[in-house]
């Protein structure tokens, strides 16, 4: 039965093959744009690197597009916040007043920051030591480099000391005048893991935070990340390491450095000598989280092999040192499970 | 008209092909990444941004630092700061790298996002 033409263009047939597959098409394509336009589902991989703490940070985020402008401005926010709370040379933040008043309260940023550090002194067996401010301050690390005279090294030793100079108690921690705390072996790590784990609240699905080298990863989706390791010694990577979620932190004699006489001094330093370390020339450690990385890689890079290798692995799931002879040949040593890239 | 009369047997692979595209197209998450894969640089001044082909060699005299590209790679070579910092990490020429001079504010990175890392631990 053929169907009135009255209500229809000219030249359309209501119930042709042609037409009804283009209302398809059509109905189709409205159906898909209104589940876009409704549900703004769309997911987006944003990277983005910018300078903060004295050095680079690189965040990749997967989030909802409306969303992702949000978790950066507060992303940044947060590392600027902790950069003047934790920062050696701020002169605003919680570290100034407590290397300049001696106390703080325990529950606040930097009091769980020297919570974390006591844990870690104690595993690393003081090669991790953030009580020796006054020791790079006379070597003048970062831009004032300059070889101290032995008796200026040793006076200097006696303003340091973790145990010594500073006091852990319930509701507040001291330390004694004269000794300046500095978290720069674990400071980056600190910041990392308190932005990646803002913006994994944040919705996030996948992350990966990279501040001056340390990183932590994640995702919900159980995506893999791949983080190079940087050769000590020349512009290749030593190798790739592949994870789903974790921290990598790398501490190397390369990064803050002077020569004088020929001789390199690394701000890598030693609280039994006061002076640089020449025991490895890059250590890589892969843990949960990221602040514990960044120190034990110190510490690790402090102590050389042979007695990294001995510290706990409860805190780390594997470690990388490297070490290097006068004429930049290396050896590389591993402890622990090291996922590296196939 | 019968539904036979309207449709024929591969009509229906069509408007099934058509709604899967459409489909899959509203659940499309992740556009992909267009940059350049380390063919160029970018070099970031206090008042500047300038992309440099990394297959020219070129050698970049500024105040207080130089920067060069030479066989693919870029660097700075020489800086007035007092750390040399951004000397000491030589030249980078993975899509990702940066090399900086924080105290002249100069900033180079690679451009592009096919790399076989995220990101570099150093």
């Amino acid at each position: 039965m053929q169907l009135s033409l009255k209500v229809w263009p000219r030249g359309w047939t209501p119930l042709s093959r042609s037409k009804l597959l283009i209302s398809v098409l059509i109905l189709s394509l409205i159906v898909a744009v209104g589940y876009r336009i409704m549900f703004n589902r769309k997911l987006v991989e944003v990277k983005r690197t910018f300078p903060v703490l004295g050095t680079f940070a690189t965040i990749i985020v997967v989030t909802e597009s409306d969303k992702s402008q949000h978790a950066f401005s507060k992303a940044e926010s947060l590392l600027i916040y902790l950069d003047t709370e934790l920062g050696r040379f701020s002169e605003t933040g919680a570290l100034f007043t407590l290397n300049n008043q001696f106390s703080i309260a325990t529950e606040t940023e930097l009091g769980q920051l020297i919570l974390l550090s006591d844990s870690i002194v104690t595993i690393t067996n003081n090669y991790f030591d953030p009580s020796l401010g006054a020791l790079s301050d006379l070597w003048g690390f970062p831009e004032k480099n300059v070889v101290p005279d032995s008796t200026a090294v040793i006076q200097t030793l006696l303003n340091t000391g973790w145990q010594t100079m500073v006091h852990i108690n319930s509701d507040s921690i001291t330390i004694e005048p004269g000794a300046q705390l500095d978290f720069g072996a674990i400071a980056k790590g600190y910041a990392v893991d308190r932005t990646y784990e803002l913006l994994m609240e944040m919705g996030a699905t996948e992350c990966l935070v990279e501040v001056g080298g340390e990183v932590r990863c994640g995702s919900l989706t159980g995506r893999q990340w791949y983080i190079g390791v940087r050769h000590p010694r020349d512009d290749n990577l030593a190798g790739i390491i592949e994870i789903t979620s974790g921290a990598v932190a790398t501490s190397g004699d390369y990064e803050c450095f002077f020569i004088e006489n020929g001789v390199r001094y690394s701000h890598l330093l030693d609280s039994r000598t006061g002076y640089p370390s020449e025991k490895s020339a890059s250590a890589t450690v892969i843990a949960e989280s990221c602040a514990t990385a960044d120190a034990i890689a110190t510490a690790a890079a402090v102590a050389g092999p042979s007695v990294a290798g001995q510290f706990s692995s409860e805190y780390f799931s594997g470690m990388i040192v490297i070490i290097a002879d006068q004429q930049n040949r290396c050896e590389t040593f591993e402890f622990g499970d090291i996922p590296w890239a196939e | 008209m019968s539904i036979r009369e309207i449709f024929k047997p591969l009509d229906g692979v069509v408007v099934l092909v058509i709604v899967f595209i459409a489909l899959v197209w509203s659940q499309c998450n992740r556009p992909a990444d267009t940059d350049s894969d380390g063919y160029f640089v970018r070099l970031v001044t206090s008042n500047s941004v300038d992309t440099l082909s990394l297959f020219t060699d070129t050698v970049i005299v500024m105040n207080h630092l130089i920067v060069e590209i030479n066989n693919h790679s870029a660097g700075i070579t020489q800086s007035n700061c007092h750390t040399k910092q951004c000397v000491h990490t030589g030249y980078i020429n993975r899509p990702g790298q940066i090399s900086a001079c924080m105290p002249n504010g100069i900033w180079l990175e690679i451009l592009g996002s096919f790399t076989q890392t995220d990101v570099i631990s150093y």
